[in-house]
């Protein structure tokens, strides 16, 4: 199963629903209006997923602390350790790893 | 070296999107490495939103802002001053980052971030302005001088 959400550029992100678990594919900066626009309907589609999720982070550069509010409110609805983020660049590693999420997350 | 960059613009709801993209463009031409690069848009996505979300709702006439980023001879130094209401970031309280998912409240990251991706802050409250400056140090103690020509 295969659904798009997709919003204004230069933000977009792709539905997989897949074996392994939902997959998410998140494009470009993902600043803070851009995920206050997302947060919401993306919070629901992971809240009728079963576990794991996953963000695929190849295509992004850039997050905002609202994107690290929106991975802490997909683990609280999921449980610890079932939220993966695929691909992050070295910078947004960094960030999560300071917010002490990579205890909680996946970092691949 | 690139001259500072210097902006002064009123605080709307979409004053974000074209001040990073003129941000990102003077990252570039002063060839910042992107870890401090990425660490300066961090600091002004979340002051300014916070500044959104926090004074403007309780301020009843319009803010204004000033950005400069200064290259210095070992990184950068960010400057954001604000006439709006008096606010000390070290004031609030440093967010949970141990622990269950949900013994952890939803917010506080953005400021302790910033905070912690730089060097040094400090805050000033100065002729009834707001004053955050930041400073960005290159990765090695070696690095040439931000802006410099390779």
């Amino acid at each position: 199963m295969i659904s798009e959400r997709s919003f204004s550029l230069p933000m977009d992100y792709v539905v997989h629903g897949t074996e392994a678990g939902l997959l998410i594919v998140l494009r470009g900066r993902l600043d803070t209006d851009c995920c206050s626009r997302m947060a919401d309907p993306l919070l629901l589609e992971i809240r009728d997923a079963d576990p794991p999720v996953i963000f695929d982070l190849a295509d992004v550069s850039f997050v905002a602390s609202a994107f690290l509010r929106i991975c802490l409110q997909t683990t609280q609805l999921l449980g610890s350790g079932n939220l993966h983020l695929r691909h992050p660049d070295p910078n947004i590693r960094k960030v999560f790893k300071i917010a002490g999420l990579d205890g909680l997350i996946h970092l691949e | 070296m690139i001259a500072p960059f210097r902006q002064t613009f009123p605080l709307t709801p979409d004053c974000l999107g074209p001040l990073q993209a003129s941000v990102r463009d003077w990252l570039e031409q002063a060839a910042i490495a992107p870890p401090q690069a990425f660490a300066v848009e961090f600091a002004i996505e979340e002051l300014v939103s916070n500044l959104q979300r926090h004074a403007a709702p309780n301020c009843d006439r319009p803010i204004h802002l000033e950005l400069t980023l200064a290259p210095q001879p070992d990184g950068l130094l960010l400057r954001l001053v604000d006439d709006g209401p008096a606010f000390n970031p070290d004031a609030v309280p440093s967010p949970q980052v141990a622990g269950l998912p949900e013994e952890r409240p939803i917010g506080g990251l953005g400021l302790f971030l910033t905070h912690r991706l730089a060097a040094a802050h400090v805050y000033l409250r100065q002729d009834c302005r707001n004053c955050n400056e930041l400073c960005f140090l290159s990765d090695r103690a070696d690095a040439p001088a931000v802006g410099s020509q390779p």
